[in-house]
């Protein structure tokens, strides 16, 4: 549409609406109903920033006539309604008076938005108010409100809030338009941070009032007395129990595909089937000479109906079996085009044995529900038995409660301003945005009322408060303190116990004998040996096709490892980075048949070798081994070996990212 | 149920809400759910008949917990859901990524729902 078009429109509704203005007595809600129909439907993308101005002025007009309007239709209507109750008459009647109050409630939410965008000094929005005070009320924005301030202009009309279509019962509470909160209690500052990085990560203006729980009790102790004040600002954020740091994973090739460092294999499984699942099924892992791709059976049945407990209940023997392929890279740009039989180096299927590592596992469960769940749920009663009692005991606590039920739509129109959507603008810029609007409106709404004495508590809530619901939360703070390290003891408990697997691997190998290997391999933490670990392999292998020109036989060999790791704490990463060095000393034992009747060639080789992974920063790390031989497999020269290359683990920088930002 | 928004509900007194709590891409990891109603724990399954007096509200609080072996695409899938219900289907999502892992329901109890 073009601009002058669009403003012939706007000034004949505006005309409209002045004249419904004036002729209000009339109380004609349909004539309104359509007028701001109309208006929201003109397309203010092309419009000018002045026109932009007066479309956003005169739809506030318009709305705030017919949400006046509708508040006289809703008492006739009521008035009506008691008239018919019991009588035929009455459905109809009832229907009608719901429809009022949707339609009022959703306009008293559009008009709080436009007056939010205008940026509008009023302390008060009411539909009434809006109404009442039409001169004064569009007035420039009160650049002492910090949140806001910078509300100068209303998104696009392809992204401005709808009205909201969902129904909202009356009366509707009165919501004042923020204003700053300054110095909030740490904790309630703490999950406003979380709630506003939440709202910007997901675009997802809801996610401001997940936490409305907590917003609220520690807004209302904040204000109730200073002595609920000093208690609630000396309380700790709190962190989620169960997260702790990323522990080992390996998802490589074998001990024995080139370009791997280590002479041993690792049993560990549980986390194959997470990461699969992360990763669309298959998980892919490039060295630089192997890219590796795992799954599991049970990611691949979890496809069709979606991972959930049920599925995972039903997977059964599913869940224990893993597989994965390994190719040579000669492909460095396009690293999919690998795959391909040609370059297959190897396959190799594993299955769990004994042992389970993971939180779902019965006894992890069994203690997180003796040990853990009162703990949080303390801390939940601690939130949810405050609201119940203060609802039964202070007349209009409900109402109260109510000012939080337009947050998101404030929150969105926040999202929908300018210098929110601008490119140049950073997440950490646009979550103080959205931190700003929760808290100011939690300080004009909840705050402020009961500071000022417009929201009164009686001396005896203040007392409850004091002496009963903060000494409460309090000690489900302080428990759940106690709780963290109980399970952070656990989780360590629980990466330690033993675990064993049996994996077959065929090796191809493109200028011999394909052969295949098959053994058990063992882990256990907990051992003589701690603080070092013990892992252990033991196997043979044999030919698929025995080539007897080469000597080979049936049987290739049979090998035993043995490998104590440890582990320190590394001066090179970050302060939330947990990743820690790791050490092994690894023994690997082999007979080769076939060497014994060729010169040149030892049947009996020894490995002994170092490895360290030294994490470095931002996920990246440093993998190294120092092996020595007294042979190999193709020749009988003893000699010392060095591997090593750098290893950026994305999940973990991912992980990083997200604790940073959070911070 | 008429819904206000993800988190806040109009009931009528009686009527009987179930908040169905679905684990989702958790592969072979746990999961763990707690909740608080009032002034009592909330075992699941998670299902209640709407009993405050008219005028006040329910309280329904949830903590869903992740673990370090969870995959970084776990998710809980929480659907609300009441009797004739309007502007549903109802619920959220709290994901491993997210930063707040617990969610305040309230579901006020009205006569003219």
């Amino acid at each position: 549409m073009k601009t002058s078009a669009t403003i012939l429109i706007l000034l004949a509704v505006i005309l409209c609406g002045c004249t419904l203005g004036m002729a209000q007595q009339e109380h004609d809600c349909d004539q309104l109903r359509i007028k701001v129909a109309q208006l929201e439907k003109i397309d203010i993308r092309s419009m000018s920033p002045s026109v932009k101005q007066l479309y956003k002025e005169s739809l506030l007009k318009v709305y705030g006539q017919f949400s006046a309007c509708l508040a006289k239709d809703i008492s006739t209507t009521a008035a009506m309604q008691e008239a018919v109750a019991a009588t035929s008459a009455a459905p109809a009647v009832d229907e009608k008076l719901r429809q009022l109050q949707r339609e009022k409630s959703a306009a008293d939410d559009k008009i709080l938005v436009l007056r939010t965008n205008l940026g509008q000094p009023d302390s008060v929005v009411t539909a009434e108010a809006a109404v009442n005070q039409p001169g004064s009320s569009n007035g420039p924005a009160n650049g002492n409100r910090a949140t806001t301030a910078e509300a100068t202009e209303v998104g696009d009309r392809a992204e401005t809030p709808a009205a909201p279509t969902v129904t909202r019962s009356a009366p509707t509470a009165e919501v004042a338009a923020g204003v700053a909160y300054q110095d909030p209690p740490s904790v309630l500052n703490d999950i406003v941070q979380n709630a506003a990085a939440d709202v910007v990560k997901n675009n997802n203006p809801q996610k401001s009032l997940l936490p409305q729980f907590e917003l609220l009790i520690y807004t209302l102790f904040d204000a109730a007395s200073p002595a609920s004040s000093k208690v609630v600002r000396e309380l700790e954020p709190y962190r989620y129990l169960g997260e702790t740091a990323r522990t080992d994973k390996q998802l490589g090739g074998s001990a024995n595909s080139n370009g791997s460092v280590s002479a041993i294999e690792k049993p560990g499984f549980a986390q194959l089937l997470g990461f699969a699942l992360e990763h669309g099924g298959i998980t892919k892992r490039d060295d630089g000479t192997n890219l590796t791709l795992s799954t599991s059976l049970y990611s691949l049945y979890a496809m069709k109906d979606g991972d959930t407990a049920a599925t995972y209940d039903r997977a059964g023997v599913l869940n224990r079996v893993g597989i994965s392929a390994s190719f040579g890279v000669d492909n460095k740009i396009d690293e999919l085009a690998n795959v391909r039989r040609n370059n297959l180096t190897e396959w190799s299927v594993k299955a769990r044995l004994f042992g389970d590592r993971s939180t779902r596992s019965p006894g992890f469960q069994r203690f997180w529900d003796t040990e853990i769940s009162p703990l949080i749920g303390a801390r939940l009663l601690a939130f949810t038995g405050p609201l119940s009692d203060l609802g039964g005991e202070i007349p209009n606590f409900e109402s109260l409660r109510d000012k939080l039920i337009p947050l998101p739509d404030i929150v969105k129109a926040r999202m929908d301003q300018s210098d929110y959507k601008a490119p140049a603008t950073t997440d950490a810029q646009r979550q103080k945005m959205i931190a700003d609007v929760i808290l100011g409106h939690l300080r004009a709404n909840v705050y402020d009322p009961i500071k000022g004495g417009s929201f009164k508590l009686a001396p005896e809530v203040v007392t409850q408060i004091e002496t009963k619901y903060l000494p409460s939360l309090k000690l489900a703070l302080d428990n759940l303190s106690i709780g963290r390290e109980i399970l952070k003891k656990k989780l360590d408990d629980l990466k330690t116990g033993p675990l064993g697997t049996f994996a077959y691997t065929n090796h191809r190998i493109p200028t011999g004998s394909d052969y295949s290997e098959a053994k058990f391999l063992f882990e256990q933490d907990k051992s003589f040996f701690r603080p070092l670990k013990l892992t252990g392999n033991i196997g043979l292998s044999f030919y698929n096709k025995p080539d007897r020109s080469l000597k080979q036989e049936k049987l290739r060999d049979i090998f035993a490892a043995l490998s104590f790791e440890g582990a320190s704490k590394s001066p090179f990463t970050e302060a939330d980075n947990q990743s820690k060095i790791t050490y092994s000393f690894v023994g690997r034992y082999e007979r080769l048949f076939e060497n014994r009747r060729m010169v040149k060639r030892k049947p009996d080789i020894g490995v002994l070798q170092f490895v360290a992974d030294i994490p470095l920063f931002r996920g990246l790390s440093l993998p190294l081994s120092v092996t020595y031989a007294n042979a190999t497999e193709q020749e009988k020269k003893q000699g010392f070996r060095f591997n090593f290359g750098m290893h950026l683990d994305t999940d973990k920088l991912f992980a990083l990212l997200k604790t940073s930002s959070s911070h | 149920m008429r819904r206000l928004n993800d988190v806040t509900y109009d009931v009528r007194s009686g009527e009987r809400i179930t908040i169905e709590v679905t684990p989702t891409n958790f592969g072979g990891s746990g999961s763990k759910v707690q909740a608080a109603r009032d002034n009592q724990l909330f075992p699941p399954p998670f299902v209640f008949a709407a009993d405050a007096p008219v005028g006040q509200s329910n309280n329904v609080m949830m903590e869903f917990s992740f673990f370090d072996d969870n995959p970084g695409n776990a998710v809980y899938v929480v659907a609300i859901s009441g009797q004739d219900d309007v502007g549903c289907p109802c619920g959220f999502r709290i994901a491993k990524t997210d930063n707040v892992h617990a969610a305040g329901i309230r579901f006020r109890v009205r006569a003219d729902v």
